[in-house]
């Protein structure tokens, strides 16, 4: 299928060959990081990073390098990646760059699933909201990726069922019972405290990545008229840009980022926040750099 | 002179037109509303609970209010104003153009009657419209108080002035119980009616023809009359008798009426015959009262005598008088643009 191509094709020409090398070399080490226990096959050095196993640093060639090293193996055999999507209808508002979120969402799906793709790794949906569940099992394959990843897209609209998080943790959590690593992309106001439990579940038998996309904070439109997805904002004209209460509340929703960020901290999870396509990248990257050893 | 609107019924017309629009205003807003495409933003609820947001939402229904009070009261001008405020008059333009000359006789039995004369024509001073009025008083010579003139504030002062002085008790001249300031506001305006010989008095032909000459304006068409009160007691050598002179104003074309009230003597019966011959042979009308308290009525049968012949129907003259209702009007639509263009902003 053209489109099917087409798709991961995209973004392809969006990463340039180094950007992608280097960010497939960052999920490899991720993936690698989600066995227990560390591989047979000895890979190569690399420095110690923030957030590396301690237990991983060669103390030996670290005092020859001056610098903290660790011991990277190579991996044993292909690993499986959930893309947990959470398509609530406010994953169809607006981004903070003034594009859907749904375009921020998909390109995260996309790029997350190329890089398993271009490693030869095998990629499993699960999708919901309040309403809907759509589950696909885990194969490798460009065309099994395509296919996920238009249903992803045909799901995302705004006459979408509300978000609930906790379904689609719950169905990963029930579906999958080999150790995976978990992308969970949703928006930035998730997970909430009433979702940790499910996060602190499901942490427990996977690795966990959470993509969040960022929203517009609701002042930023001056006077066009504005609403909220989930609830009905009766905002007359008069209310619209007024300085205050941008700044009021891109504090809160500052705030509120930051509740997330300690929500995620607790839990052990790395996430991130994408507010454009562009960003996301640099984003993606920074969170694979980030990444860590499970703790046994 | 009463204000009153024209079209009482345009208030409500109005105000239901403004409730009507609004009513459309309404509709048609809800229908743009769906139409117009709102842009979609995810998880702000939180933005109406910021105490900023609250704080400009009171702000916002305060001038809601305002704005709605003042289209309220805009409404309401508009209302009014297109009900047409007027002054409705009813005046007679015939009525206007007379020339009225009281002519007073100042001898010592008829003050009180003067004083009844002068004091309704103050009371129908504001009911004049072009008419013209004189006074003239005589005893023994006559004396112009004013000419004829339309100049109403001076008429006003100059009529006040006669009737606070001729409001003099004559009997207490008698007892000697008068009050002396009265007495010299009575003796000053009554200056230069006493002249020419200490025996003559009361020489009503000679004050009547002087009447007579107070007309002007010959060459226009105007209504002429004297009101003329005398007891017609002539004491001394005039040179009219009171018929001559009585001639002499039916010749200039003059309409006289006659007041009288003289003291019943025994040659009181011919005066007043002789007077009233001369009155009513010229067409005018002639009263007897001893009765000071009659001059009301008296006058009021010579105004409506004179409506009839001059065929005077009334108008009813109508004046717009939007000019108190105006600035209310512009006031109420600036506050409301400055309040529209507030909640605008």
């Amino acid at each position: 299928m053209a489109s099917t191509t087409s798709r991961l094709a995209k973004v392809r020409a969006r990463l340039d060959l180094p950007t992608v090398r280097r960010a497939s070399g960052l999920l490899e080490g991720r993936h690698r990081s989600i066995y227990s226990g560390h591989g047979q096959d000895f890979d190569e050095m690399a420095e110690y990073q923030f957030g590396d196993d301690v237990s991983d640093i060669d103390w030996k060639a670290s005092a020859s390098y001056g610098l903290p090293v660790i011991r990277r193996f190579v991996r044993d055999s292909n690993l499986a990646m959930v893309v947990a999507v959470d398509t609530g209808r406010n994953m169809a508002a607006t981004a903070p760059d003034g594009g859907p979120k749904t375009e921020i969402a998909m390109f995260a799906a996309e790029v997350v699933c190329f890089l398993a793709r271009s490693r030869g790794d095998t990629v499993a949906l699960v999708a919901g909201d309040s309403e809907r569940i759509v589950q696909i099992p885990a194969r490798g394959g460009t065309e099994h990726i395509e296919t996920l990843l238009r249903r992803v897209e045909a799901m995302f609209e705004l006459e979408a069922p509300a978000s609930d998080l906790n379904r689609v943790l719950d169905r990963v959590l029930t579906w999958f019972n080999r150790r995976s690593l978990v992308v969970l992309i949703t928006d930035e106001a998730r997970p909430q405290p009433e979702h940790e439990l499910a996060l602190k579940r499901l942490r427990t038998r996977h690795e966990v990545m959470v993509v969040q996309v960022g929203d517009a904070v609701p002042t930023m439109f001056g006077d066009q008229p504005i609403d909220d997805v989930d609830v009905h904002l009766e905002i007359p004209e008069y209310m619209r840009s007024d300085k205050a209460l941008a700044a009021e509340a891109r504090e809160v929703a500052e705030r509120r980022r930051e509740d997330v960020r300690t929500l995620l901290r607790r839990q052990d999870v790395q996430g991130v926040v994408a507010t454009s396509e562009d960003q996301l990248i640099d984003a993606l990257i920074d969170l694979l750099r980030r990444q860590r050893r499970v703790r046994h | 002179m009463t204000s009153t609107l024209l079209h009482g019924w345009a208030i409500p017309v109005v105000i239901g037109g403004v409730v009507v629009a609004l009513v459309l205003g309404w509709f048609a807003r809800s229908a743009r509303q769906e139409r117009r495409r709102v842009t979609w933003v995810a998880n702000a609820a939180y933005l109406t609970r910021l105490p900023s947001f609250r704080a400009r939402l009171s702000r916002y229904r305060v001038l809601l209010l305002g704005l709605a009070v003042v289209l309220v009261g805009a409404s309401v001008v508009t209302g009014i104003l297109n009900a047409r405020p007027v002054d409705k008059e009813t005046r007679s333009e015939e009525l206007a153009t007379r020339d009225i000359v009281l002519c007073l006789d100042v001898s010592g039995s008829m003050i009180e009657y003067d004083t009844e004369i002068v004091e309704r024509f103050l009371e129908l001073l504001p009911s004049f419209h072009g008419e013209r009025i004189a006074l003239s008083i005589f005893n023994s010579t006559s004396r112009t108080v004013f000419p004829l003139t339309d100049d109403y504030t001076l008429v006003e002062e100059q009529l006040t002035e006669a009737a606070e002085a001729l409001d003099f008790d004559v009997d207490s001249l008698d007892d000697w119980s008068y009050d002396p300031a009265a007495l010299d506001r009575l003796l000053h305006f009554l200056a230069g009616t006493e002249g020419m010989g200490q025996d003559a008095s009361s020489l009503v032909g000679d004050g009547l023809a002087t009447c007579a000459m107070a007309f002007d304006l010959n060459d226009e068409e105007r209504s002429r009359s004297i009101i003329l009160a005398t007891d017609n007691e002539v004491f001394g050598d005039p040179l009219y008798t009171t018929t001559e002179a009585a001639e002499l104003v039916t010749e200039r074309d003059i309409t006289l009426h006659g007041f009288y009230a003289g003291e019943v003597t025994s040659t009181s019966a011919a005066q007043e015959k002789e007077y009233q011959d001369a009155v009513e042979a010229n067409g005018g009308l002639f009263f007897a009262s001893d009765d000071p308290e009659a001059v009301e009525g008296i006058i009021d049968q010579i105004t409506a005598q004179q409506a009839v012949d001059l065929d005077a129907d009334p108008d009813v003259i109508i004046t717009d008088r939007p000019e108190e209702y105006y600035p209310w009007l512009v006031v109420a639509l600036g506050l409301y643009l400055v309040a529209v263009w507030r909640l605008r902003s």
